[in-house]
């Protein structure tokens, strides 16, 4: 259970971006008001944060050149360059490492500042 | 609809356990009604009904509930206020005076407070300072819920005069803990609006920005008020324990319930208000009513409170002040890292610990667990900081102490996962506090710290080693626990090797690595406990040896060598886990043997650069795999499992130890040859494998000259050739044959490492010999691949499958000789012949991918009248409606020019196709709607105008065409962006940078002249997009710029003010 508000960054996923692009259309449609959407978003933010948080147990471990990296307002972002991506939980798979030119990670503070 | 009583039937046959068939029409015909102007007189009437059914009253609630949502007028929302409140209250007082029986349902009053606490945000929010509510002040709903319950003379007519003093009105402390002492139902009503208002604050706050006003007027008035109530509610539990210890305080729930919610709401407050809220008094009492308990070991409150303490640890641990952490402290550990001060109330930790462990309350001491770990990463730095260095004294023996107790609890006596958590959950301190050490400045090191920091992890791995022995895993699978459980504990084995890995930073080889391999090499197993130590260790020691390179590392090997029985102990748990995997065996069995066979050969496959290094030690690994999978008959799950583990292994070993093999070759070739035929039991997986395993070894053979590779790969295509024409009507067959071509095609690539003068020097003979290729290898295997494809050729996995093996050479990392090693032009041959007979939706795909290797790879060899030949062959020709009509293949088509232009773009630009068809088509296709498409026909614009690979004669040519193409280019490119979808916003955004960048003056006129012609009343966002474009840089800006425009021409909301990432 957290109570302190909820990133938006998860709108950029999939998911997110497909949901926003429907809302956009019920809006243009006329079928519901700007501020249904945005509570809509709202809650978006907040149930994705809560699944990945409660509801996920997979794991995966990355390795490459960590190209760039920086930490600014409180978000990480890194830069890892010829990257080989191992996934758990998936020991039925044959071949269970993704190889990609370039992976960026975006990491924001799940809990507040100050705390330590 | 007037009538009521129309309305009151109306609702009722809503909540019939059968509704009638026109309920949406129902629905929608009192969902008008809410939202009319008559709605409030409506929910009004609905409450004031008398003997109303609890649906009526709750429909009557909810009426006010839309009325406040649609409304934007003060008097209406005025009106609101007090009737919503006078309802409540006449409730409320009806429910004190009545008790349950006779009153409104809970949830009709609980739909009342809700109402009530949105009309407090509304009224105290920032936007109502300065709008239309402003005249309205309200900032205590509890208290005037207080005033209006307990007030004497509110009858329906006295209700305006009454109400318009009680907003108003305060209460003091006196007052309000009468009020709430005057009935046990008016305190549990009190608390459960304070908590109803939390609730719904903490909801309130995620959809709005700069709600800091009400968090003021909260702080100002309404914690004050609430504070006192369950600050007093507080201490009457305490009191009431101490009157009779055996009998619970009937509203105690109600207490905690309100207590969490307001420290969430506070945890959430505190970084957006101003005003402190301090909740030190609150937290004090509950700790005191945490270590209450009885004389026979009843703990009536520490679960709740320990809730409570959980999530402030967990969210925000400064809450509580460094004399309570302090005293927490003492509490939870009976030291204190710091200081001298007693620490009596231990002894309830260890009374409550062995009364969760005697009773067997796990869920509950897996909550203490959390709360108790939490609250010891707040000072994980601090603690390292003492322990390890100058920078901060601490008490030496309280810190050696306190290190203990860490050290005890981490070493908890039951079961990790199935009945303890604490060492479960201590991993993740002992990581950090490990992270922090290997982090710290070695020159603020005290002089003892290398040794102590040894010592201290050198326990915690002997404490964990045991605890993620399978025998736990038997142990959660004996109790019949769901699956659940053994992932957590997968997840903690997991956890366990993370933590290895960064104590590995600390004890190094000498103190980890060589031990865990010399205590493996020592064991002399004779039980299943021994196998079990085995394998934790082989689980802990395959992850420090991954990341190392053993021919690297002569110490480790040598270890490694010094100690026979650890190969013969790895090979033992391969053994084991294959003689235990019959079904027959149980599936306890079943499970520790592929974690068995797992943790055995993944061990082996990490130690092959050391295993090869001795032939015999090499032969009895190999002899162990060989013996093991032929017992694999994929009879169940985990029968294939434990295959696939073998089979990985064995790939593994032939990879690293071609040379060391070679005398395994006829074995191999025999054992390859049995699997291939259609009786074999083995998967498909391990027959492809096994095909590469030969591969690799017949690679290795390059150094005795190519006629020996020849020799062996005739008999290996020769074999797979005669089971293809045999079972050629077998499709899964037959894809499986082809997979395995291509697994022999990908293991012959010559290795980019390990190349020595022997084998340097055949590479140059290796190579003509494969260009004459006298065994005809290469026309053998075309001629299977159109054989098969004469009958497959409309199956895509076939198509793709001879694609991938006519370009197995080029796909190499390395160039070098290649018994597929097929000329241009037999690949051009290839796909011109499969391009004319094939289904474009089916085989196009793969012979592009082909095409593209070979464009890339013969760049040099061909003109651009070759490439236009090609392009229509392949996209236009027969195929140009497949092509135009099918979005998967336009993408394709431009993937393919787009890959032209990063690999020699002249051989595009300079054809007679680029002008005539590839620049005015791409520009239609900037209109299309599918976002492959738009993502390709984008990134090709891009290149078109941004391209790093144009020679001088490129970069004038494509100049002056875009600069003939600007205006249409660009109408279009907007024309699309205004009816995209916003999340495809990006790749025009990212297009229309790159042609400002390299356009400037041009653009400026292009965007003049197409935006006024797309939305002419838009003239604002227009030029604040114009102006916004050419000065940005950065790609996330130039996207909002876009944004910002679109939004603004689709009439859609603007973006909001602050995002959070």
């Amino acid at each position: 259970m957290s109570t302190s508000g909820y990133y938006e960054l998860y709108r950029r996923s999939t998911v997110g971006a497909t949901l926003v692009d429907a809302l956009d259309t019920l809006i243009s449609d006329g079928r519901i008001e700007a501020s249904l959407a945005m509570k809509v978003l709202g809650t978006f933010d907040r149930v994705v944060a809560e699944t990945l948080k409660d509801k996920t147990q997979s794991k995966l471990t990355f390795k490459g050149h960590l190209d760039t990296y920086r930490f600014c307002d409180d978000v990480w972002t890194f830069i890892i360059k010829n990257c080989s991506v191992k996934l758990e939980q998936t020991e039925d798979a044959q071949g269970n490492t993704v190889v990609v030119d370039k992976v960026r990670i975006v990491a924001c503070n799940s809990k507040k500042t100050g705390e330590q | 609809m007037n009538d009521l009583q129309q309305a009151v039937h109306l609702i009722e046959s809503l909540y019939l356990p059968q509704p009638p068939s026109n309920v949406n029409e129902i629905q929608q015909q009192l969902q008008a009604v809410q939202r009319s102007d008559h709605g409030l007189e409506l929910g009004n009437q609905l409450l004031s009904q008398e003997m109303g059914s609890p649906n009526i009253e709750y429909f009557g609630a909810l009426t006010l509930a839309v009325q406040f949502h649609t409304t934007n007028s003060t008097e209406i929302l005025a009106e609101l206020l007090k009737l919503n409140m006078l309802h409540l209250s006449q409730r409320a007082r009806l429910h004190i005076t009545n008790g349950r029986q006779n009153g409104s349902p809970m949830l009709v009053i609980k739909k009342l407070m809700s109402n009530a606490a949105q009309i407090f945000f509304r009224v105290n929010s920032a936007d109502a300072l300065n709008g239309p509510h402003a005249v309205l002040e309200w900032n205590n709903p509890l208290e005037t819920f207080c005033t209006l319950v307990s007030h004497p003379a509110l009858s329906p007519d006295s209700a305006n005069e009454v109400f318009a003093h009680v907003l108003s009105e305060k209460i003091s402390y006196d007052h309000l803990i009468s009020l709430i002492n005057s009935s046990p139902d008016f305190n549990a009503l009190a608390l459960l609006f304070s908590e109803v208002i939390m609730e719904d604050l903490k909801k309130h706050q995620s959809s709005k920005v700069g709600i800091s006003r009400l968090h003021g007027v909260v702080h100002d008035h309404l914690y004050i008020s609430s504070t006192s109530i369950i600050n007093y509610n507080l201490q009457q539990i305490a009191l009431a324990f101490h009157n009779n210890p055996r009998e619970r305080a009937p509203f105690a729930d109600s207490v905690f319930q309100c207590a969490i919610a307001w420290v969430n709401y506070t945890i959430m407050a505190r970084s957006k208000s101003q005003g402190h809220m301090d909740l030190s008094e609150m937290f004090e009492i509950l700790i005191q009513l945490m270590c209450l308990h009885d004389s026979a070991n009843h703990f009536p409150f520490s679960e709740n409170v320990i809730a409570i303490l959980g999530e402030v640890f967990a969210n925000d641990p400064t809450m509580l002040s460094y004399e309570l952490r302090s005293n927490v402290e003492g509490i939870f550990l009976g030291v204190h890292k710091s200081s001298d001060n007693g620490a009596d109330s231990h002894q309830w930790m260890l009374q409550y610990m062995n009364h969760l462990v005697v009773d067997e309350m796990y869920e509950e001491l897996k909550e203490l667990a959390l709360c108790v770990v939490d609250f010891l990463q707040i000072s994980n730095l601090d603690v390292c900081n003492k322990l390890f260095t100058t920078v901060s004294n601490g008490n030496a023996g309280n810190l050696d102490q306190y290190i203990k107790v860490l050290l005890q609890m981490t070493n908890f006596t039951l079961t990790p996962v199935l009945e303890e958590f604490f060492s479960v959950r201590m991993v993740d301190f002992w990581l950090d506090l490990c992270d922090g050490y290997n982090n710290l400045v070695r020159d603020t090191f005290k002089p003892e710290t290398p040794e102590l920091a040894a010592h201290l992890f050198g326990q915690v791995v002997q404490i964990y080693l045991p605890k993620i022995q399978l025998s736990i895993k038997q142990k959660i699978v004996q109790e019949g626990e769901d699956e659940t459980l053994l992932h957590e504990f997968d997840d903690f084995r997991n956890a366990v090797l993370d933590l290895m890995e960064s104590m590995w930073a600390v004890l190094g080889n000498e103190k980890l690595t060589n031990i865990l391999i010399s205590s493996i090499g020592q064991l002399t197993p004779s039980s299943g406990d021994d196998l079990f130590q085995i394998e934790a260790m082989c689980f802990c020691l395959d992850k420090l040896l991954t990341d190392m390179t053993l021919s690297g590392s002569p110490v480790v090997c040598g270890t490694l060598e010094a100690n026979q029985g650890f190969l013969t102990n790895v090979l033992l748990l391969i053994q084991t886990g294959c003689q235990q995997k019959g079904a027959s065996n149980g599936k306890e069995a079943q499970i520790l043997s592929c974690d068995f066979v797992k943790t055995g050969s993944s061990m082996l496959a990490t130690a092959a650069d050391f295993i090869k290094s001795d032939s015999h030690r090499l032969r009895s690994c190999m002899d162990v795999l060989f013996g093991s999978l032929e017992t694999c008959a994929n009879a169940d799950a985990a029968d294939s499992k434990i295959e696939l583990s073998l089979t990985r292994c064995t790939t593994k070993m032939c990879e690293t130890s071609r040379a060391e093999l070679a005398s395994y070759l006829p074995t191999f070739l025999t054992i390859q040859k049995a699997m291939m035929h259609r009786s074999s039991k083995v998967s498909a997986y391990t027959k492809q494998k096994f095909t590469c395993c030969v591969g690799y070894l017949i690679q290795d053979c390059l150094r005795d000259g190519p006629a020996r590779q020849a020799e062996y790969l005739s008999r290996v295509i020769g074999t797979i050739r005669n089971e293809i024409l045999e079972c050629i009507s077998d499709r899964d067959h037959v894809l499986c044959l082809l997979h395995c071509v291509s697994e022999l095609g990908g293991a012959l690539a010559v290795p980019t490492e390990g190349a020595d003068d022997q084998y340097a020097a055949q590479l140059v003979q290796s190579n003509e010999y494969w260009v004459a290729d006298p065994p005809q290898l290469r026309a053998t295997t075309l001629d299977l691949l159109e054989r098969v494809l004469a009958q497959y050729a409309s199956d895509s996995e076939f198509v793709e499958r001879a694609c991938l093996i006519m370009g197995s050479q080029l796909a190499a990392t390395e160039e070098g000789p290649h018994f597929l090693g097929y000329s241009m032009q037999e690949l051009l041959d290839f796909l011109l012949k499969r391009n004319g007979a094939c289904e474009p939706a089916v085989a196009l795909p793969y012979l592009s991918y082909l095409l593209e290797l070979v464009v890339r790879r013969y760049a040099s060899s061909l003109a651009p009248s070759d490439l236009d030949y090609l392009f229509g062959e392949f996209f236009l020709g027969s195929h140009r409606a497949a092509v135009a009509s099918d979005p998967d293949l336009t993408q394709l088509m431009i993937n393919f020019v787009s890959s032209v232009l990063e690999t020699r773009p002249g051989l595009i630009v300079h054809g007679e196709r680029w002008p005539t068809f590839i620049l005015p088509e791409f520009v239609h296709a900037l209109g299309v709607k599918e976002r492959f498409t738009i993502a390709a026909v984008t990134k090709f614009w891009t290149k078109v105008v941004n391209n790093k690979r144009f020679s001088r004669a490129d970069e004038v040519a494509v100049r002056a065409q875009v600069c003939e193409l600007g205006p249409q280019l660009v109408a279009h490119t907007l024309q699309a962006l205004l009816h995209a979808q916003r999340s495809d916003l990006a790749c025009y955004s990212d297009f229309l940078r790159a042609l400002v960048a390299r356009y400037p003056l041009q653009s400026r006129q292009w965007l003049e002249q197409a935006l006024p012609e797309l939305a002419a009343h838009q003239l604002r966002a227009h030029q604040v997009l114009m102006e916004k474009l050419f000065v940005t840089r950065g790609s996330r800006a130039a996207t909002n710029a876009v944004l910002e425009w679109w939004l603004a021409c689709n009439g859609l909301p603007p973006l909001a003010g602050a995002t959070a990432a």
